[in-house]
């Protein structure tokens, strides 16, 4: 027998056993605590005692962070403000945009659409009869972020912030151009230029409704498809050659603001660099109309949720934090709808997760609730992928760039992942899960006597952890035995991503499953072990980041739906 | 270009390939964006677990022994008592010799997939893990073995075995129950009574006879490919030897009247001999040590495929290609060896003689021949009888005739040609043109004995001769015949006859004639032919011509299996050989250790027979002829005896019987006892009555010894774990039934004959072994085992040449050929060969796989005589087409029909070796059935596949198309309903579901539209399988009971066999050296001139069975990618068509 394999599976083996003692004597002391002498069950959570004061502290409500789309002041180029253009671009956009704006950044593999090419001077949101947009349409743009594409709204930067990147945007392109005054166009046929002027709009009357579809079925049906779900005929490519889709004007996804005035512009001038071309024929009370149809065809609701938008999360405190999705305490918890991106679009998108968070001033738990029409729990076969949460907390108030930190900017991440979940409830998954008919002779099994060698037995976890590479390496995705589905990670920037050493893997994880949505509850102890463990404290602040992965839409690594920084506040 | 320059023209390059690709190489940048992966200081610590598990405690040497002839030694890797891998032991450059000779380097590694994935086997599900026997069978035993009536057999499931249930016994039990079946079946059997029994069961009466009355003649043993294990395998036929004692206590007969059982053959029975080798040149078979292949300067493989079936040493002749030899392949199919060619002549199955006649005729028309090799060395300057078609004997001319053959000259006292033999045989007749007079030739008158003797043999010449009785004949020299014999075979119709290219075949004849030396290789290509007698006579042909024979890179050779006894060679100057350890007396052990192995008796109580004719319905060929009534065309040297109890180890014999759905539905119901040692489950133990499970090569407990046909390495070694389950060496098993036949009969002689192996003292016998051989004489035991000779255990065998070159002493030293004539044979004068019309070396079609008359002779001859026996051309039975001898000139033989032709069965089935197995072992071994064919799928996701690969026939893509057959798709493939797959087939029968071969089809354009392939002896359908196929959730056919594991859902390869009785390797005139020792027989031998089956003798018809689509439904979806063969999209033809490459 090799004893260092031998001593070192032990050694592991005592530290999960370890490690779960000392999680029940929490849990019992917790219940010491809470319900002195009480021998309830485990699985129902004790009653919760009278919520706790409301926080005199100024800690705000759970909710969205207000923030303006568009600037207060229009601000000139500057030396200064291009000055922090530049910088403000180099820490939040370059990873997609690329440092030249050249629209190659790092990521921009990982994004659907492709990020723009600043250096080309095209924008699709523009509000000119000129095909180039006006300062104000960029910083709209800045501010919003464009939902049917992984550009995230940054309208929580300051507004000068805003303004440098607008300028700094501008200073990359080949071609530079201003904006003349605004003009109607001088007759039918012909162009006008400067501004869109936006006529008064009329009211949508069964008439125009009707005159709206006839010109809808003429001008639009054939790309975005009669009844506006994006499926009309034509293959399209974007002017980089990259295929595209017309927009499926049902679900309420606007690249651009979608309020009736900028639609209306939208309408006319077209979307420079997609194949959506200008309508000058509309202008008039044509495009009115067809504002009208288009938006009849979505809700305020679902055109709200394409936003990205930046939340509070307010952790209550609590006198002991649940563990279950099931618990009952999770009514204490205000319920915050995050609004998630696929960073590689797609229209049958995560839309939401809902984040429920609680804290008994030992340990943070967090909710996560979504909605999956399917539960992917294997990812066995090459071809399938699991579906899996995680969330991440910046290591400073000032977060770094949203996907996963970077250079550097650690974060840490806790992901849970279903088929980790279903090897724990269930009975270990192993490949005759989803291969019923497989057929594997045997491996050597250095644990067991030469007369007990298993057959027809692929490496499960009666196996020995050295010839089970991963297993065996320590690698705590392969590790058969974990008792969490719940995975302590760490990063600085996409493609970075580690497992946080395995004594200091502290996330409890448990998800559930039930009626097409996920509930899962991410746990920690909210003091940190370790590097790069993210530290919580009653009264503070973390910003936190989530992504989704749905399995059956081919979600893994850097394709999933995520959200922009968030704000995580732990009740005193 | 300078090293600098080029560093920077591949980093140019590498650079610019990466940014015109777009490739994302950050996406293999490290994770760690502070980390270069090339400093010293990166954590490396992940590298720990593949170092952990590589790590072993200790080693040792096996020698992997299949019957592949490499034997190469492998290296075991353990790890807490466990086999955990298996590798190379680099250490050929260390076997030496007594004399100090080693061999070099260039062995190394030697070593195929099949020895890395031995510990597969090894812990693998499917070893047998303790002795097993058959329900039924031990009530039968336990019944006292009662006379086996209809209904008794029912009873007892002897004609059901394969549904009875197994159950687990005591290897006491096994050993007492079969040393009392042996009793009993010998006893019931033996005298008049016996005889009475067999015939009233229906045994040929010539059968019957060839008992001799002993009952323990109808016991069949078969020490399976006995070389591969000299003590444990081929100890089964001690084993047998010793019946005599039971048959001298049976029918109280003296010893020298006792018969023993019959020794079943390997080498022939696997259809692996060449037949027509003991014809040409008097040899079991000819074949050099594999680095000879080196110093060819043009090497030929005429259906043989040196590339998959030599694998670990087929780098030797690969090399060639480096050497400046040119390589050729003859062959219907571009194979992995002609990928290696210089040119690839494709032929029409089994035309290979009709080409070498071909060739030899455009050599001796361009006169590329060595004419004082020809008269030197070969029969051509003989004289021939034109009126009896006989050899002219010196004593037919020469009044008063007088031998010269010398009692101490090489045939008498090297070859010991024994004085009654050659008064049997005479001496030869030449022209002498210096005397220009008849001269009488003995056979050791040849070579440059001849000239010593001042003969000048003419080697064209026509002349009337007197005889001694006043009889005046035309007498000619061969040559002079043979210019008339060759006239059948001009390019014209050579070409017309093989489909092969006449430039080709003109090239052929040009190379052989200019290039020196030439080897020619056939195998079981051509072997596994009925008329494969011809096919390697004619392949000699060239070679005698040329004198490519007996020189290093020379000759004809033939590689198939791993044959030879011959290498354990007993000589009246060292001792018995190998015969001492198979044939001591067992009347008179030697059991005084302090017995020398050349004082030990030998006397062979048994007889070796063809197991052939017990899958031939265990019948003679025997037939009732209209011309003669009823006619024996099997010798009485060969005639078999009623078979009534097989024992056999090491070989899968039922599974691997050419129609052995004929021999499990038809004979085996007949067989009271079966008994098969294997180290795990076969279909044979499926069909067995009792099963023993042996200790594979790693768990030897005892030394064991083999050697090698295509290489010098004698190789001894025992295993370095305990056996993993209740299994025991070989020697073992045979010496508990020894023991266990003393303790039944009361005869301590049965164990005295093993008393050595008993008391754990084998290596007396090896020891008496090596002193007796002219091989390894002079090496002690201690010596090799302690790596006097190289590694512990090996050791060099002592040849005369290394490396060792077949009929070196021929050439050089004047040494006859093993023939009658001591010269190189182009004419068989033996009654038989002029009776069938062979006498000559002519093309014949075969008896079933030709579109024309089945066995016509293609010449138009008047000195080819062939005997119909008046069989008219329109008769089928087997049988018959198998013995009708038609001649015919070919222009009216193309006009002719085969009746299974005309039926639609068009398709040449083929079945050669597989790359992944050897016979059928490592055929349940997961690694290779992945691998074995494009069906491998571990998960299985079409549950049809009865394990995790599948057989597979390759098929010519039109040919599949035309029969409305996808890439995938299921076939049947069905040979004569007449005969196949077995006699009384009833589709009704559930039986003939089991039997009926289906599998998959691939499209594969390196087969001629009339060639189908399936590589043969894969593990066949039975009952349980089929019944586990159809039930089983996972629809696996892993047997029930037995957890035997099929490679077909249904039938097999066997499924269109059949055994075919081919008259010309049966003759009892035949004159040739014996196996094992210096002398000579005439007749039969097994593995020496015996029956050779013949498996690819089939026409085939193919028949869409289901659609090979996931769950049966569509096309088989790789077949719909465009990127299979012949469905290629117009991306992969472009890719084939090379305009996919640009200059960059």
């Amino acid at each position: 027998m090799d004893s260092s394999a031998r001593n070192g599976r032990n050694r592991r083996v005592v530290i999960v056993k370890d490690r779960r003692s000392v999680w029940l004597a929490l849990v019992a002391a917790a219940w010491a605590l809470a319900l002195p002498g009480c021998t309830v069950s485990k699985e129902v959570p004790p009653a919760v005692a009278a919520p706790p004061a409301p926080s005199r502290l100024s800690i705000p409500a759970s909710g969205p962070v207000a923030v303006s789309l568009t600037p207060s002041i229009n601000r000139p180029v500057s030396p200064d403000l291009l000055a922090l253009g530049k910088r403000v671009y180099e820490k939040q956009c370059a990873a997609c945009h690329g440092s030249d704006g050249r629209g190659e950044g790092e990521a921009a593999y990982l994004l659907y659409p492709k990020p723009r090419d600043f250096t080309a001077g095209k924008y699709a949101l523009v509000s000119t009869w000129d095909r180039v947009p006006t300062d104000e349409d960029l910083f709209r743009t800045i501010s919003r972020g464009m939902p049917g594409s992984a550009m995230p709204s940054w309208g929580h930067l300051t507004e000068e912030e805003r303004w440098g990147l607008v300028h700094y945007v501008k200073s990359f392109t080949e071609k530079p151009w201003t904006v003349p005054a605004s003009a109607d166009p001088k007759s039918e046929g012909a162009m006008g230029q400067g501004v869109v002027r936006v006529p008064p709009e009329p009211p949508f009357t069964p008439e125009a409704r009707a005159r709206a579809i006839e010109r809808y079925a003429d001008a639009c049906a054939s790309c975005h498809g009669k009844t506006g779900r994006g499926d009309g005929t034509e293959v399209q490519k974007d002017d980089k050659g990259y295929p595209t889709r017309p927009r499926d004007l049902t679900l309420g996804v606007f690249k651009g603001t979608h309020d009736p005035a900028t639609l209306y512009r939208r309408i006319v001038a077209g979307m420079p660099g997609s194949p959506m071309p200008m309508s000058d024929w509309a202008f008039g009370e044509d495009a009115w109309h067809l504002v009208h149809l288009v938006r009849s065809w979505s809700s305020d609701e679902q055109r709200a949720r394409a936003e990205m938008l930046k939340f509070r999360i307010v952790a209550r405190r609590v006198d002991r934090v649940p563990e279950h999705p099931d618990a009952g305490a999770w009514r204490l918890a205000t319920p915050v709808n995050l609004h998630l991106m696929p960073l590689w679009w797609r229209t049958d998108r995560p839309e939401e997760v809902t984040v429920r968070a609680l804290h008994d001033g030992r340990e943070l738990a967090l909710l996560l609730v979504w909605s999956d029409a399917s539960a992917d729990h294997t990812a066995m076969r090459p071809q399938d992928f699991r579906d899996a949460v995680a969330v991440q907390f910046a290591l400073s108030p000032d977060p770094p760039f949203f996907a996963m930190g970077a250079k550097g900017q650690f974060v840490n991440i806790w992901m849970w992942k279903s088929e980790r979940q279903a090897d724990i409830d269930l009975p270990f998954h192993d490949l005759e899960a989803v291969y019923p008919n497989i057929g594997i002779d045997s491996y050597p099994n250095l644990a067991r006597s030469p007369m007990e060698q298993p057959t027809r037995h692929a490496l499960t976890i009666q196996s020995e952890a050295a010839f089970i590479t991963g297993w065996g390496a320590g690698n705590i995705v392969s590790d058969p035995v974990r008792a969490s589905a719940g995975e302590d990670l760490a990063a600085q920037g996409f493609g970075t991503l580690r497992a946080r050493p395995l004594d200091d893997q502290a996330v409890n994880a448990q998800g559930v499953y039930r009626t097409g949505t996920y509930r899962v509850v991410l746990r920690r102890a909210l003091r940190g072990s370790g590097e790069r463990a993210v530290s919580l404290g009653p009264g503070s602040m973390v910003p936190v980041g989530f992504a989704v992965w749905n399995g059956s839409a081919g979600d893994r690594d850097g394709k999933k739906s995520v959200t922009i920084w968030q704000e995580l506040w732990i009740e005193p | 270009m300078d090293r600098r320059e080029f560093l920077r023209w591949i980093g140019a390059g590498a650079g610019t390939a990466a940014a015109e690709l777009g490739l994302p190489l950050r996406l293999l940048a490290a994770a760690d964006p502070d980390q270069n992966p090339l400093a010293g200081s990166v954590a490396r610590d992940w590298e720990r677990i593949y170092r952990d598990q590589y790590k072993y405690d200790t080693t040792f040497d096996w020698v992997c022994s299949p019957n592949d002839t490499h034997a190469c030694r492998v290296r075991a890797f353990v790890r807490n008592g466990i086999v955990t891998r298996l590798g190379n032991t680099y250490d050929y450059q260390t076997y030496a010799d007594l004399y100090g000779n080693r061999a070099t380097a260039n062995w190394n590694p030697r070593q195929c997939a099949k020895g890395y994935t031995f510990h597969r086997v090894l812990y693998g599900p499917y070893r047998l893990k303790h002795p097993i026997v058959r329900r039924g069978w031990k009530a039968w035993a336990d019944a006292g073995f009662p006379e086996l009536t209809p209904e008794l057999k029912s009873k007892y499931m002897f004609d059901s075995r394969g549904q009875d249930e197994f159950i687990q016994i005591s290897w006491e039990d096994a050993f007492r129950d079969i040393a009392k079946a042996l009793v009993a079946i010998a006893e019931r059997y033996s005298g008049d009574k016996g005889k009475e029994r067999l015939l009233a069961q229906g045994y040929q009466p010539e059968m019957v006879e060839a008992t001799g009355g002993a009952g323990t003649r109808t016991i069949k043993m078969r020490g399976g490919m006995g070389l591969l294990g000299v003590i444990g395998k081929y100890g089964m036929y001690r084993l047998n030897n010793s019946l005599a004692l039971l048959d001298a206590m049976i029918r109280r007969v003296h010893p020298d009247q006792a018969k023993a059982g019959r020794n079943w053959s390997n080498y022939t029975w696997h259809g692996d001999q060449a037949p027509g080798h003991p014809w040409v040149h008097g040899l079991q078979a000819s074949d050099c040590d594999f680095n000879d292949l080196r110093f060819s300067k043009l090497i030929i493989m005429d259906g043989k495929n040196l590339v998959e079936n030599k694998l670990t040493d087929s780098h030797w002749f690969i090399e060639c290609m480096e050497r400046g030899a040119k390589i050729v392949v003859i062959a219907p199919e571009y194979g992995p060896p002609s990928t290696k060619a210089d040119y690839w002549i494709p032929i029409r199955p089994q035309t290979d003689a009709a080409l070498w006649l071909g060739v030899t005729r455009l050599m001796i028309e361009n006169k590329w021949y060595d004419e004082a090799f020809v008269k030197a060395f070969t029969d051509f300057p003989l004289l021939v009888r034109t009126d009896t078609l006989k050899r002219l004997r010196a004593h037919e001319v020469v009044p008063g005739y007088r031998t010269t053959l010398a009692a101490d000259g090489p045939s008498m006292k090297i070859q010991g040609l024994t004085a009654a033999q050659h008064a049997k045989l005479g001496d030869y007749v030449v022209w002498d043109e210096k005397a220009q007079a008849m001269r009488a030739v003995t056979r050791d008158d040849m070579g440059a004995s001849m000239a010593a003797k001042g003969i000048a043999a003419a080697l064209a010449g026509t002349w009337k001769v007197k005889l001694v009785d006043g009889k005046e004949v035309e007498v000619a020299t061969l040559w002079t015949l043979y210019q008339t014999h060759l006239k059948d075979y001009d390019l014209d119709t050579v070409a017309e006859i093989t489909h092969a290219p006449k430039d080709l075949i003109r090239q052929l004849a040009q190379d052989i004639g200019t290039l020196r030396p030439v080897g020619i290789h056939q195998g079981e290509g051509i072997n596994h032919w009925f008329h494969a007698t011809e096919m390697n006579r004619a392949a000699y042909l060239p070679l005698m011509l040329t004198g490519n024979i007996g020189k290093p890179g020379a000759g004809c050779h033939t590689w198939a299996g791993n044959y030879k006894a011959a290498l354990f060679q007993g000589s009246p100057w060292t001792g018995p050989g190998f015969k001492g350890w198979v044939a001591e007396d067992p009347f008179q052990p030697a059991l005084d250790p302090a017995v020398p192995g050349k004082d030990v008796k030998t006397q062979a109580y048994t007889k070796d027979e063809e197991p052939a004719y017990w899958n031939h319905g265990d019948l003679a060929l025997i037939l009732n002829t209209p011309k003669f009534g009823r006619r024996n065309f099997t010798g009485e040297t060969h005639m078999p005896t009623p078979t009534k109890a097989i024992i056999f180890s090491n070989v899968n014999l039922i599974n691997n019987a050419k129609w052995a759905y004929g021999v499990i539905k038809n004979v085996n119901p007949n067989v009271e006892m079966i008994v098969a040692i294997d180290i795990q489950m076969t279909a044979s133990i499926e069909y067995a009555d009792l099963a023993l499970p042996a200790n594979s090569w790693l768990e030897f407990e005892g030394l064991e010894i083999t050697a090698s046909c295509s290489n010098p390495f004698l190789q001894i070694w025992k295993g370095g774990i305990p056996p993993v389950f209740d299994s025991r060496d070989d020697l073992m098993i045979l010496a508990g039934i020894a023991k266990a036949l003393s303790d039944v009969t009361g005869d301590r002689r049965f164990a005295d004959y093993f008393k050595f192996a008993l008391e754990g003292k084998r290596e007396l016998y090896i020891q008496r072994l090596l002193d007796t051989c002219t091989t390894t004489q002079g090496y002690k035991l201690d010596d090799i085992m302690a790596g006097k000779y190289g590694p512990p255990g090996g050791a060099l065998m002592l040849f005369r040449t290394y490396p060792r070159i077949p009929f070196y002493e021929q050439v050089h030293d004047s040494e006859p050929f093993h023939t009658d004539t001591g010269r190189l044979h182009a004419y068989a004068d033996v009654p038989e060969a002029i009776e069938y019309g062979e006498n000559f070396i002519v093309h014949r079609e075969g008896p079933e796989a030709t579109p024309y008359l089945p066995n016509v002779i293609v010449s138009g001859n008047p000195y080819v005589r062939p005997e119909d026996y008046g069989i008219p051309p329109t008769a089928e039975h087997w049988d018959e087409r198998t013995i009708r001898n038609v001649k015919m000139p070919w222009r009216q033989v193309k006009t002719t029909k085969n009746f299974l032709w005309e039926k639609g069965f068009h398709f040449y089935c083929l079945t050669p070796k597989t790359r992944h197995r050897v016979h059928s072992s490592w055929s349940n071994v997961d690694w290779h059935m992945l691998l074995d064919s494009n069906f491998g799928d571990p998960y299985r996701l079409d549950k049809r596949a009865p394990s995790v690969g599948e057989h597979q026939l390759h098929m010519n893509p039109q040919a599949a198309r035309d029969l409305g057959i996808n890439d995938g798709d299921y076939v049947y493939v069905d040979a004569n309903p007449a005969d196949r797959p077995y006699l009384g087939a009833n589709p009704a029968d559930p039986f003939y579901k089991v039997s009926r071969c289906m599998l998959r089809v691939k499209y594969n354009h390196a087969y001629p539209y009339s060639c189908v392939m399936m590589k043969h002896a894969p593990f066949i359908a039975t009952e349980r399988s089929v019944k586990a196929h159809e039930t089983r959730p996972d629809g696996r056919a892993l047997s029930e009971n037995t957890g035997y594991q099929a490679n077909l859902r249904y039938g097999s390869q066997q499924s269109v066999t059949r055994n075919w009785h081919m008259p010309m390797h049966q003759t009892d005139s035949l004159f040739h050296k014996a196996k094992v020792f210096m002398g000579f027989i005439f007749g039969g031998e097994a593995d020496n001139h015996a029956l050779n089956t013949v498996p690819k003798e089939t026409l085939v018809r193919v028949t869409k069975a289901e659609d090979g689509g996931l769950g049966g439904k569509g096309i088989w979806k790789p077949a719909t990618t465009g990127y299979t063969p012949d469905n290629e999209s117009d991306f992969t033809k472009r890719y084939l068509a090379g305009d996919l490459y640009t200059h960059g």
